[in-house]
């Protein structure tokens, strides 16, 4: 089974470049975007396996995104990371069908086998 | 015949009899006694309306409604030297009560309401008419009420309170002297005084009334002030969760990255994999910087919490630019240009506050240029005993609607941020005595310039 293609939108440079470090390391396919809009246009151009959306961004709002990207690409896995509390925007981005919710700072080695879990595993991390 | 026209008649009888020689001393005798009662008349005439002007007086004088009614029956006693006496005033849902009284056990008076009042006091409040009577036993209008035989009163006088066509109440005076009973002039001098006593009243229910709306106002104004004020409490409540949320926020972040590098260094060195040290240097870069991010949010937020007292020294505003500088980690897309002016003389500062400025807006100047440009520091004296430093970029610029807002304590516009950069940047510089100026164009760039007196005076 070929590694998957990742795609990690966050607006934090440190955060793009360390995730990309580290999953390029476990030998994934890894691409960055630091705004909503430029992940909604990556991925009108390629597909993607999994994408690490952060929940808040400057412009686009995360939740509006996961919702753009599902629209483009219904069986895409999203997983989302957020900085706050987790509350209704976390709730909404499970009811728009991301798989997975994990606050920062994200623990990597609880992450990595949500990624490579071939079957869905849905729920909120790290609370 | 008036008296004026009475010392003509005398005056032209005195001339006839200049002219005559004889008149009847009889017709004279009668004149002058005519005379004497008409004078002794005027005097009493000229006694009453100088009382009557002197309870006038008395009565305006007096504000509050209570005081008030106690002057007006003291007053009428002693107008026609009643015996006893008391006010009833209407009540405004029907009905009177008796507001003031003298000699009248005011219980008594109430409880006599049924018998002696409703047939006196009530014939006057409905005819609005005033009632004399010399003798009380023998009218047939009061119809011998309980109290008057028990009373033995022998006269009384009872006049309606009037003001501008409003009914107010009543004036009742008696006399169970045999001595004294009351005449038509009494009646009519205690009408006179009840009409001016009956515009005080008015005024004074008036001032009360004002007083007592201005009373529910005060009270409506105290209500409104502990609403705002609760608002104001529940606004600073919710303040306080936006800054925890937000701080946790921007805490989290290079929380993340600094683990993410922990994370990737400890996976490179078990997977034996750790042998360019181009990479140990860029996540050491990478931890530090991170640490830096954490440790000026917590500058800021600290700044906020406590004030400490300003710890003056003579600073080198250049040097502490240029390590300011060191301390920012600065993307290699963007230049730095510095325009320093090297005679300037040291500054009386404090110099951790000052490097809290730089720091502060050089970090805004850099993020201000996501795409790389140039970030000129500039430092110079000007007239009127003023350092200036200016800390510009190349970035996107503040739009106008903005510009005003940026110094409030907790506005951003960054995703990233709790909005505190500036708010403590102008505290600071306000706090040397100096100000911020900040000039922008969108797409452009920004310049702040920090104007800070050579002489810090305090």
């Amino acid at each position: 089974m070929s590694k998957p293609k990742i795609l990690v939108v966050d607006d934090d440079p440190g955060i793009c470049e360390t995730m990309m470090d580290i999953l390029m390391l476990e030998g994934y396919h890894v691409q960055v975007a630091s705004q909503g809009e430029e992940a909604i246009a990556k991925c009108r151009e390629e597909k993607y396996d999994v994408i690490l959306l952060d929940i808040r961004m400057p412009g686009l709002d995360g939740v509006e995104t996961l919702k753009e990207i599902k629209r483009i690409s219904p069986s895409v896995r999203v997983i989302m990371i957020t900085g706050y509390e987790v509350g209704e925007l976390a709730a909404r981005a499970m009811e728009e069908g991301a798989e997975a919710v994990f606050r920062k700072p994200l623990d990597v080695a609880t992450f990595l086998p949500v990624l490579l879990a071939s079957d869905d595993v849905s729920g909120i991390f790290g609370m | 015949m008036d008296s004026l026209r009475k010392l003509q008649v005398l005056a032209a009888e005195f001339e006839r009899l200049g002219e005559q020689g004889v008149r009847s001393a009889k017709e004279m005798a009668e004149l002058v006694l005519s005379l004497q009662e008409d004078f002794r008349q005027l005097t009493r005439q000229r006694k009453e309306l100088s009382s009557l002007y002197e309870v006038a007086r008395d009565l305006t004088g007096a504000s509050e409604l209570g005081c008030l009614l106690e002057s007006i029956i003291d007053k009428a006693l002693e107008l026609v030297k009643a015996e006893r006496g008391f006010v009833v005033l209407a009540r405004p849902e029907g009905g009177y009560y008796v507001a003031a009284a003298r000699r009248f056990d005011s219980a008594a008076l109430d409880a006599q309401k049924e018998g002696f009042s409703s047939s006196l006091i009530e014939r006057v409040l409905q005819s609005r008419e005033p009632i004399l009577t010399t003798n009380v036993q023998a009218d047939e209008r009061f119809e011998l009420s309980q109290s008057i035989i028990l009373q033995d009163i022998r006269s009384v006088l009872a006049v309606p309170l009037i003001a501008r066509g409003e009914l107010l109440g009543a004036i009742y005076v008696d006399t169970r002297m045999e001595t004294r009973h009351f005449s038509e002039a009494d009646l009519r001098l205690l009408q006179m005084m009840a009409s001016q006593a009956a515009m005080a009243i008015r005024g004074a229910k008036l001032y009360e009334d004002l007083k007592e709306s201005n009373e529910q106002l005060q009270s409506t104004l105290e209500e409104l002030r502990e609403a705002q004020e609760q608002l104001i409490q529940a606004e600073r409540l919710a303040a306080v969760g936006r800054l925890a949320a937000s701080v946790a926020h921007e805490l989290r972040s290079p929380l993340m990255v600094m683990r993410n590098s922990l994370y990737y260094l400890e996976r490179l060195v078990s997977l034996g994999k750790l042998d360019n040290p181009e990479i140990l240097r860029r996540y050491f870069g990478k931890l530090d910087a991170e640490i830096e991010r954490q440790s000026k949010i917590i500058n800021d937020l600290l700044f906020f919490s406590r004030n400490r007292p300003r710890r003056l020294s003579d600073v080198d505003v250049n040097a502490l630019l240029e390590e300011t500088l060191l301390r920012v980690s600065m993307p290699e897309s963007i230049t730095v240009h510095k325009e320093l002016e090297p005679s300037l003389g040291p500054l009386r500062a404090d110099g951790d506050q000052l490097q809290q400025v730089f720091l502060n807006l050089i970090t805004n100047a850099v993020q201000a240029m996501p795409e790389g440009g140039v970030l000129t520091l500039r430092s110079r004296a000007e007239e009127g005993g003023y350092v200036v430093i200016e800390v510009s970029d190349t970035g996107v610029g503040i739009p106008e609607e903005n510009i005003d807002k940026l110094f409030e304590p907790f506005f951003t516009t960054k995703p990233s941020g709790i909005g505190l950069g500036l708010s403590v940047v102008q505290s600071i510089v306000e706090g040397h005595k100096g100000y911020v100026r900040v000039s922008s164009t969108p797409g452009e760039g920004t310049t702040f310039s920090v104007f800070l007196p050579l002489q810090l005076i305090g």
